[in-house]
């Protein structure tokens, strides 16, 4: 990955927007957007318009006529994450070439604006079951190759350099009859860290499973909506869910692999769980971070989820929103911010410091300017000079009474240890082992929103950092291969395969 | 490898920290020139005998003694033990020294009490067990490692650079007093070197000194030791006082 000398524009966040009068009750045009008509999905030119508070994103087709969808449900966070500007990095080589235009010359090509953060690959298309909200249709015919994954990792190699992460997907990957070798093949000096994203069944079931996992240094992003049966039940399909993710976290805490959960929340069916979710980052150590994915009505999602209304969606301020009555101030509004190095209404994100008295988000003493450069183009938090930069100024500004924070020693007491532990006086750690000693002290919420049909934005794909690898050796933007690309992939073609869906009828 | 030139032939050195790192390449080299070594260890017994092992190979029976540098009685013990065994010490090595990656606001006054116990206090402990044998045979030298921390503003832990700019001080003030009786103060300062505490530098700290080193690279601990060897031995007679840096020209 080569790096960019200036790295961030620095967001005013006194910045106010000039809005008129009666703004709350108006129309405001805000810009105009390339999209997608959601019933012909061809390419229509739309308009950002701001209404009741809220971003919309009207589209006009010539053949299907007009279209509204909810992208943004607080004017407010959509405006303020605009100036969340960051110059993106680009890859050490791309694909395909400009010809088309975006999202066609997919792949990636020299117009886009940033490298992979976390490119995934997805091994298999396999699955043991129907979620209603998936984001894809499987197939069920399709197993990578041991010479098409080793290809995906050179490529990554390749373009990337050095790579914080990689995710290896489905489907549901534990399915792959040789998903333990891919594990082996994926550990590359080049390669810092493999995550898995999987439903946990068979995690659930196996505690060697999980053990061979955690001896491999694997991360695993668990697929956990909600804390209660009904409310997966309606994501997830049927069977016993709650149950099987229950056993799959007792078992990843046994084996003691470093996890993320991943919920995909829906409006109205588990928005009223994400407090849940936070209570089990903060009180279990082997969960690292949390990622929430407002639900996105494509693939299976759009056609199973339903009745669907676009304009009653899940966006990224709700779930910023949700924090503080859901945690009982624990978090607030003003600990998140969108990531800007990535498009602003891609992704927003908090880190947090966990300290003897309990967690310390970042943005409460480390200086907005500081921090949005230590998260900027990157998957993890690397002992870079940004960070240095920033943590010697959060050091001085909570030493000197700066910050006015109820206790600032807490979090002085915490750094001064982590040091210590890191760095210390009669032996000289490598890298690596500083990083894990970081990594646990520093946990992580995510917020993903992807785009289906009807919030569909050509500029967001052009920032995309989320990337699915090829084995052709192209990397897609994560929605616009699921969108434009995904159905004509030649790996998925031909007829649709047996599938055996845990729990069926049950 | 360089070769040992018999310079320090017949001299009784004793070096503190010898077990590893920069110690156990001072060991090894002055005893390649011939010197008889004697060195001190704290922590790290398996290192120490490694060190032993490594003067063995070419064939110096060195002595290594488990002290605390900051113990006033057993260093001194272990001074009257050698000048009993040995007839007394020609060349003592302040090396003992530790070091601590902690930004001045969390730099408790213990963590700054520590660096300074070992690095300045346990110099002047050995180097006054030493000093009055010295002073009776009318000669020997004293040589102290510095850093580059203590010559010049670099970025480094600020109770570590004091303590090593204390060292410069005491080896100019020493000099001074002690000169007289035909004994050399020296301090030797070295810049990064391979395998010390660049370790701990984050990548773009180290390629910022790379890139105002002259010949671009870090030391190695033995470079060091040579030229150690060197200010000890008599062809070095008229130096004294004097701090050198040994950084690759930063």
């Amino acid at each position: 990955m080569s790096q960019s000398d200036d790295v961030c524009m620095i967001p005013n966040p006194e910045q106010r927007f000039i809005r008129t009068p009666r703004a709350e009750v108006l129309e405001v045009f805000h810009s105009f957007s390339r999209s997608m008509c959601p019933t012909c999905r061809k390419l229509v030119d739309g308009q950002r318009i701001i209404r009741d508070g809220q971003v919309i994103l009207r589209k006009q087709c010539p053949t299907c006529g007009k279209s509204e969808a909810l992208i943004s449900s607080d004017a407010e966070w959509f405006l303020r994450s605009l100036t969340f500007l960051a110059r993106g990095s680009v890859p050490h080589k791309y694909s395909t070439e400009v010809k088309d235009g975006c999202p066609t010359d997919c792949g990636l090509c020299p117009s886009h604006e940033q490298h992979s953060c976390l490119p995934i690959i997805e091994i298999t298309n396999h699955c043991n079951l129907d979620c209603p909200i998936c984001i894809v249709q499987n197939r069920h015919n399709y197993n990578m190759t041991r010479a098409e994954f080793t290809a995906v990792v050179d490529g990554l190699i390749e373009k990337e350099g050095t790579l914080d992460t990689i995710n290896i997907s489905g489907g549901e990957p534990t399915m792959h009859p040789e998903f333990m070798d891919f594990l082996d093949i994926a550990k590359r000096p080049e390669i810092s860290r493999v995550s898995i994203s999987t439903n946990g069944l068979k995690l659930a079931a196996s505690l060697d499973f999980c053990k061979e996992l955690a001896d491999r240094g694997v991360y695993v992003s668990l697929q956990l909506d909600a804390l209660s049966a009904p409310e997966l039940r309606v994501l997830r399909g049927s069977g016993d869910h709650r149950a099987a993710r229950m056993r799959a976290l007792e078992n990843l805490e046994q084996a003691n692999v470093r996890t993320t959960i991943v919920s995909t929340v829906a409006r109205g069916v588990n928005d009223d769980q994400i407090g849940e979710c936070v209570k089990l980052l903060y009180e279990n150590d082997f969960i690292y971070s949390l990622m929430f994915q407002p639900a996105a009505y494509t693939g299976y999602g759009g056609s199973h989820f339903g009745p669907h209304d676009p304009m009653n969606i899940i966006t990224i301020p709700d779930i910023v929103r949700a924090f503080e009555p859901q945690t009982a101030g624990a978090l607030t509004y003003s600990d998140f911010m969108p990531l800007p190095c990535s498009h602003p209404s891609c992704f927003a994100l908090t880190y947090l410091l966990k300290t003897k008295e309990g967690m310390v988000p970042f943005p409460r003493f480390i200086e907005l300017e500081k921090y949005l450069r230590v998260i900027c183009n990157r998957g993890t938090i690397r002992p870079d000079e940004n960070l240095e930069e920033a943590v010697r100024g959060a050091i001085d500004d909570l030493w000197s009474g700066k910050h006015q924070l109820p206790d600032p020693d807490q979090i002085l007491g915490t750094l001064k240890h982590l040091l210590r532990l890191m760095y210390p006086a009669d032996r000289v750690l490598e890298l690596e082992d500083r990083l894990q000693i970081g990594e646990g002290a520093v946990k992580t919420i995510f917020i993903h929103a992807f785009m289906d049909e009807h919030t569909f934005e050509v500029d967001r794909i052009k920032k995309c950092c989320t990337h699915y690898a090829m084995p052709d050796g192209r990397l897609m933007p994560g929605c616009a291969y699921n969108m434009f690309h995904r159905a004509k992939d030649p790996r998925y073609q031909g007829d649709v395969g047996s599938a055996t869906i845990w729990q069926k009828d049950g | 490898m360089v070769e040992g030139s018999g310079r320090l032939s017949g001299r009784r050195c004793l070096i503190t920290g010898g077990s590893r790192g920069l110690g156990r390449a001072l060991c090894t080299t002055f005893a390649r020139h011939g010197a008889t070594v004697a060195f001190t260890w704290r922590r790290h017994e398996a290192e120490a005998e490694a060190t032993v092992a490594a003067c063995a190979e070419l064939g110096v029976t060195a002595r290594g003694m488990c002290v605390d540098a900051t113990d006033n009685r057993a260093v001194k013990a272990a001074v009257a033990e050698l000048e009993r065994e040995l007839g007394g010490v020609d060349v003592l090595v302040n090396n003992a020294g530790i070091s601590q990656v902690m930004p001045f606001a969390l730099m408790g006054e213990t963590d700054w009490d520590r660096v300074m116990e070992v690095n300045l206090r346990g110099a002047y402990l050995a180097t006054r067990a030493v000093l009055r044998g010295m002073i009776r045979r009318k000669s020997g030298v004293i040589l102290n490692v510095g850093s580059l921390a203590g010559v010049r503003w670099i970025d480094a832990p600020v109770h570590y650079s004091t303590s090593k700019a204390g060292l410069s001080g005491f080896t100019g003030s020493l000099a001074k007093e002690v000169g007289r009786h035909g004994i050399r103060v020296l301090c030797v300062a070295p810049g990064l070197l391979e395998g010390g505490v660049a370790g701990n530098l984050p990548e773009h700290r180290m390629a910022a000194y790379l890139q105002h080193c002259s010949l671009g690279r870090l030391g190695a601990f033995e470079e060091v030791a040579e030229l150690a060897a060197f200010m000890a031995s008599s062809p070095n007679s008229f130096m004294t006082g004097e701090t050198i840096v040994v950084d690759g020209g930063v």
